[in-house]
């Protein structure tokens, strides 16, 4: 049995790998409604059975078709809609659940047609539980967060322009791209993430030459990217961020709020730097160093350094 | 003409155990105004202030959320005025119930030149009630808003999002979801929490607010996530016994 039309909508930051899997996991075809750039549409075409593309203005902010897209759905009343949980996706999210009159549900992890039915898993309580929940197909409104591997590529779906009505009381006055460079954190093997025991963001250098020597993905806590942004929105773990799952996590001068940790349950090994013995990350830690960043940082740097020349196991 | 913030009195998961069977003991959690939406109070006050209008405050809930705690805390924030919008649906409220109730209970308001809300509700870290709302009313939605200023009859809204900064213009009321360091929320004094006691406040209840239809998703299951338990071993001794100890653990492990 198949569930009819599973819609995924995309905007330009293409975040949708993890979105693309738990639509594909639905078992009907895949159409992509992308709400951006002509661009991005191409990019889905080798992923999806069909691409709908809505074309918007340079001055047109993709929030503006959020009505028109509402009206589409209602409409054609695809089985489930689905899409990431950025702020876009989301405003266009909230206005098909708002005209189809249910939920939008967050933090999901997959989904399948039961009986009927779409059974899905998601979590809950700032990542502390997983629900399983069943909702009637044409009420799914899913948020998956994160992926930016949008699956294996196939036949290139047909790309189709479709107008859509959009709303004039906003318009983009303005936009610069910030150069932050991309990063999928999901497959390093290796992470150092920084949170706000660092004071200053020239320290950020001392923590990558850290990273280098191990050859990591450098990550941080949320208040170091959205909001000191000294890193990309991309790079922080967590609950409304990133989920890493590698060999070795090295948490340096961050707490270790629940929020923050649900995105690095799968480490296999956790090493804590902090000044405060009480800090809660460490004791959800393999290994605790109590330690100012400042002096540990620099030591182990200089530690694996020495340790990397005559190294014997290579690594894997 | 007012502003309207709508915000959250919620529990933090930080405060709070997850049983064996998946359900959350908040016996040790208190509920305050939800982390993020201080900024949310503040962003809107100033809006306010630039436009010469009415803080109105909106949060919504099953009964059981009005108290005195609540109304101190949130008018305290520099609210002119507060709405409690109580409702039966909101005991398992689903984001679009919360929504539909917070519309609802906006239409009480002649007219509205902005809605603001928080980056997310501490407890549901979703950030998609203002969003839904938005599509409720059929005013634009924008997350990510990191400042708002007036121009004119307009209001322009600027936002850093994963990859670009954007200014947009407004030209009618919106519904406007901050970061969550749009502004720093002063901490009320003394003389806010007084003056907080003698403010309006007004519960709207489920007769006033009509009834709420709409979808659930139906829970059938639920489990604790999966934590690795892990042993917290001090590494012990100066700085550089400890860091010789935790790189001979990451070189065994092949890392380095
Ligand atoms: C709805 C919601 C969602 C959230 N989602 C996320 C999320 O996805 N990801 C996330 O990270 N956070 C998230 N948060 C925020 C989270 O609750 C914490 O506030 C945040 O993670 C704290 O960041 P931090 O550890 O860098 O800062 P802090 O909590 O301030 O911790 C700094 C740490 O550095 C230590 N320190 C200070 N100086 C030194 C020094 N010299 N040497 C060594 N250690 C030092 C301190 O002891 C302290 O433990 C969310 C919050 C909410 C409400």
């Amino acid at each position: 049995m198949t569930t009819g039309q599973v819609w995924v909508i995309v905007t330009d930051d293409l975040i949708v790998g993890n979105a693309l899997a738990v639509a594909r996991g639905l078992g009907g075809p895949v159409t992509a409604l992308v709400v951006g750039s002509r661009q991005t549409a191409d990019r889905l075409a080798p992923v999806v059975s069909q691409v709908r593309h809505l074309a918007i203005d340079q001055d047109t902010p993709a929030e503006s078709c959020a009505a028109g897209l509402a009206d589409l759905a209602a409409a054609e009343a695809p089985a489930a809609v689905v899409g990431n949980a950025g702020a876009t996706s989301r405003a266009l999210l909230g206005a098909v659940a708002a005209r189809l009159g249910g939920p939008v549900l967050h933090h999901v992890t997959s989904a399948a047609l039961k009986d009927g039915q779409i059974s899905l898993v998601r979590t809950v309580g700032g990542g502390l539980a997983e629900v399983a929940e069943a909702v009637d197909v044409g009420q799914a409104v899913l948020a998956v967060r994160g992926g930016s591997d949008l699956g294996e590529a196939g036949a290139t779906a047909p790309v189709a322009e479709l107008a859509v009505t959009s709303s004039s009381a906003v318009r983009l006055t303005s936009a610069q791209s910030i150069n932050h460079q991309a990063v999928e954190l999901g497959s390093a093997k290796v992470v150092v993430g920084v949170g706000r025991g660092m004071k200053a963001q020239a320290d950020v250098a001392m923590v990558r030459d850290l990273a280098e020597r191990l050859g990591a993905e450098l990550a941080c806590s949320r208040p170091l990217a959205e909001g000191a942004e000294w890193f990309g929105h991309d790079r922080y773990i967590g609950v409304s961020g990133q989920t890493i799952a590698p060999d070795l996590y090295l948490a340096v001068g961050l707490s270790g709020q629940v929020q923050h940790l649900s995105g690095a349950h799968g480490a296999k090994l956790i090493i804590a730097i902090n000044n405060d013995p009480d800090a809660p990350v460490m004791t959800n830690c393999d290994l605790a160093m109590v330690a100012d960043l400042y002096q540990a940082v620099p030591a182990l740097t200089a530690a694996l350094g020495g340790a990397s020349g005559v190294s014997e196991s290579g690594g894997k | 003409m007012s502003v309207a913030v709508i915000f959250k009195w919620a529990y933090s998961p930080a405060d709070a155990q997850v049983r064996s069977d998946g359900t959350l003991d908040l016996s040790r959690a208190k509920a305050a105004i939800s982390e993020y939406d201080p900024v949310a109070i503040a962003a809107g006050r100033q809006l306010a202030n630039d436009l010469g209008t009415d803080l109105v405050g909106l949060t919504a809930g099953p009964a059981g959320i009005d108290s005195p705690l609540m109304r101190k805390a949130a008018l305290s924030r520099g609210l002119d005025r507060l709405f409690v919008a109580t409702h039966s649906a909101l005991e398992q409220a689903n984001s679009t119930v919360t929504a539909n109730v917070l519309a609802a209970a906006l239409g009480r308001e002649p007219e509205i030149a902005a809605v603001i809300a928080g980056a997310e509700s501490v407890d549901d870290a979703a950030g998609q009630v203002p969003l839904t709302l938005a599509g409720l009313l059929d005013w634009p939605g924008l997350a990510g808003v990191s400042g708002i200023a007036v121009d004119g009859g307009a209001l322009e809204v600027y936002r850093t999002g994963a990859n670009r900064q954007e200014t947009l213009r407004l030209t009618g009321p919106a519904v406007l979801a901050v970061t969550t360091n749009a502004v720093s929320p002063p901490v009320p004094g003394m003389k806010d929490i007084l003056a907080a006691g003698k403010k309006p406040a007004t519960v709207l209840d489920e007769a006033e607010l009509g009834p709420v239809t709409c979808a659930q998703a139906v829970e059938v299951g639920r489990r604790p996530t999966a934590v690795p338990r892990r042993e917290g071993r001090v590494l012990d001794g100066e700085l550089a016994e400890a860091v010789r100890q935790a790189v001979s653990v990451i070189q065994e492990a092949g890392l380095a």
